[in-house]
């Protein structure tokens, strides 16, 4: 069952110097607890593919349909974590709840055992300053968890952090998606990033970003991304999606 | 990470005592310093190299201080100038804070007023003080709203430029998790500001100061503006440098308080 589906979705923004058509009939769809990620060149319009599923921007042309009535069926996280300097992470965390009046023992014990899950816990009155880049980019994805939404818009979430960080973190992020029963759409500049992340890649033409491909992948027999960037199909399927991207 | 004392290595208890000795080194010095000014004049004055009576002595203040103390003015004109730079100092502080926050709320307003604010501060303010002394008569409230008037329009630009610099990325992540403007504010626009806050509150420290003096200067009847004008008025230069020096100690003051005020931030966030 498809859980979010987009037909034939453009976009243009309009700004006093003109119109920039960032999308041109985009289809696709995404299944329930699919892992999908977006490929595309630099500007071609894939946060803005992001903010069209959010709610934030609404398409000019074309369907968003969302198989789901609930309220928080979104979860956002952003390039960088954003977490609030003048908030310690427990008060970071729970943000999402404090803004929507839903600060409750249900809640904030849902919380407490995701950060005593993935290593948070011992940090919960710590200041973000106070924690490795990592670190943060979990404590965001926590954030992000505490609303319960049914999928993930992940915008080039590790690409703020150094290689070595972003390999852990990448391990520690797919782990955590795979183990809440998340449905996850990722936006990277990164070819293994995404063949070691995705169940499918889609690919953007520059823009206006139109669907140039769609690859299905089957690598998770493997396991982690991390062991995935080292089976056999990996430089094979890398030669791929790289020659889509050039022309 | 804490340690306790003992748990310090030997190079970093070197390290801060170094710290220490370089503190103590720079507040002995301070300390000297104004002994060694004052000395100097005190001296000068004393042995007629300077003439006492156009530059005062520092004995000469002291006593004209026990003079005012005696008669009961002191206080009254520092209680009179420190009321008027108070009331000019938060009044503008949270007056233009409120008005910076409307302008962040209304693109619209903020787009039809900015020329007005762009004109108003370039505009030397004290030059509409005979102004305002028609408007709301001579007095504690001319001065009052003198003060208010020269601090209030670089309150609203620089809170209203922190407001706007908050991270575009981060009003998105607010919105994203059905965050209204309301909450965008509360939650993150004004905590985010403190610093730049605190860093306002501190220039207004100074420009209240002018303002009040400055007022008092236009009209009034007491106050340490006053005792300056009138000293100056009849040639008792001593009256003139000891208000001087009561306002140094009092600006000082009240600098302190928000540079504690800024201590108490930091320590409570970091
Ligand atoms: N608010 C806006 N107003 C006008 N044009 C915009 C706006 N936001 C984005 N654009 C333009 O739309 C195009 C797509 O932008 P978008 O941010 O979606 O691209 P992207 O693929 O995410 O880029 P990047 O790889 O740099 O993250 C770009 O050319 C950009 O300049
Ligand atoms: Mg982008």
């Amino acid at each position: 069952m498809s859980l979010l589906k987009l037909k034939d979705v453009s976009l243009n923004y309009h700004s006093p110097k003109g119109e920039t058509q960032a999308l041109k009939n985009i289809s696709f769809e995404v299944k329930e607890n699919e892992f999908i990620a977006i490929v595309g060149p630099s500007g071609c319009g894939k946060t803005t593919i992001l903010s069209l599923i959010a709610g934030i921007l609404k398409p000019s042309s074309g369907e968003i349909i969302k198989n789901d009535d609930g309220e928080n069926f979104i979860g956002y996280m952003f390039q960088r974590d954003h977490l609030f300097e003048w908030r310690t992470i427990w008060q970071n965390v729970i943000l999402g709840l404090e803004i929507q009046k839903k600060k409750n023992a249900q809640n904030f014990e849902y919380l407490n055992k995701l950060l005593q899950k993935y290593g948070l816990y011992d940090f919960k009155d710590k200041f973000p300053r106070e924690l490795s880049g990592g670190m943060r980019q979990r404590v965001a994805l926590i954030r992000t968890l505490a609303l319960n939404p049914k999928v993930l818009l992940l915008d080039e979430p590790f690409s703020a952090l150094d290689y070595q960080t972003r390999l852990n973190v990448c391990d520690d992020v797919n782990n955590i998606i795979k183990n809440e029963k998340k449905t996850a759409i990722l936006v990277t500049h990164d070819i293994s990033e995404a063949i070691s992340m995705a169940d499918r890649i889609i690919i953007l033409t520059p823009r206006p970003a139109e669907v140039k491909k769609i690859i299905t992948l089957n690598l998770q027999k493997y396991g982690t991304p991390f062991n995935r960037r080292e089976c056999s199909e990996f430089s094979k399927l890398f030669n791929e999606v790289w020659k889509d991207l050039e022309n | 990470m804490k340690h306790s004392k003992e748990n310090y290595s030997k190079e970093h208890l070197q390290y801060l005592k170094k710290r220490k000795n370089s503190k103590i080194v720079v507040l002995s010095s301070q300390i000297g310093l104004l002994i060694l000014f004052l000395a100097l004049w005190e001296l000068l004055a004393r042995t007629g190299l300077i003439n006492s009576f156009i530059t005062s002595s520092p004995s000469k203040i002291v006593n004209t201080i026990g003079e005012l103390f005696a008669s009961g003015e002191l206080f009254m004109h520092m209680g009179v100038t420190l009321l008027e730079t108070l009331a000019g100092f938060f009044i503008a502080s949270f007056l233009g804070t409120l008005i910076a926050i409307l302008l962040w709320w209304s693109e619209t307003v903020r787009k039809i007023l900015e020329p007005y604010i762009v004109i108003l501060n370039s505009l030397p303010k004290i030059a509409l003080g005979p102004l305002i002394i028609i408007w709301v008569g001579s007095g504690t409230s001319a001065i009052i709203a003198i003060c208010v008037l020269i601090c209030i329009i670089i309150t609203i630009i620089t809170m209203l430029n922190a407001f706007l610099s908050c991270d575009e990325d981060k009003i998105l992540l607010m919105k994203s998790m059905g965050a209204n403007k309301f909450k965008i504010l509360f939650k993150l626009v004004l905590p985010y500001s403190i610093p730049n806050f605190i860093s306002m509150l501190k220039i207004n420290v100074g420009m209240s100061w002018v303002g009040s003096i400055m007022g008092e200067y236009l009209s009034s009847s007491a106050g340490l503006g006053y005792l300056i004008v009138y000293g100056s008025q009849v040639f008792r230069l001593d009256l003139v440098m000891t208000s001087t020096v009561l306002l140094c100690i009092l600006a000082g003051l009240m600098y302190f308080a928000v540079a504690l005020l800024e201590k108490y931030y930091i320590k409570k966030h970091r």
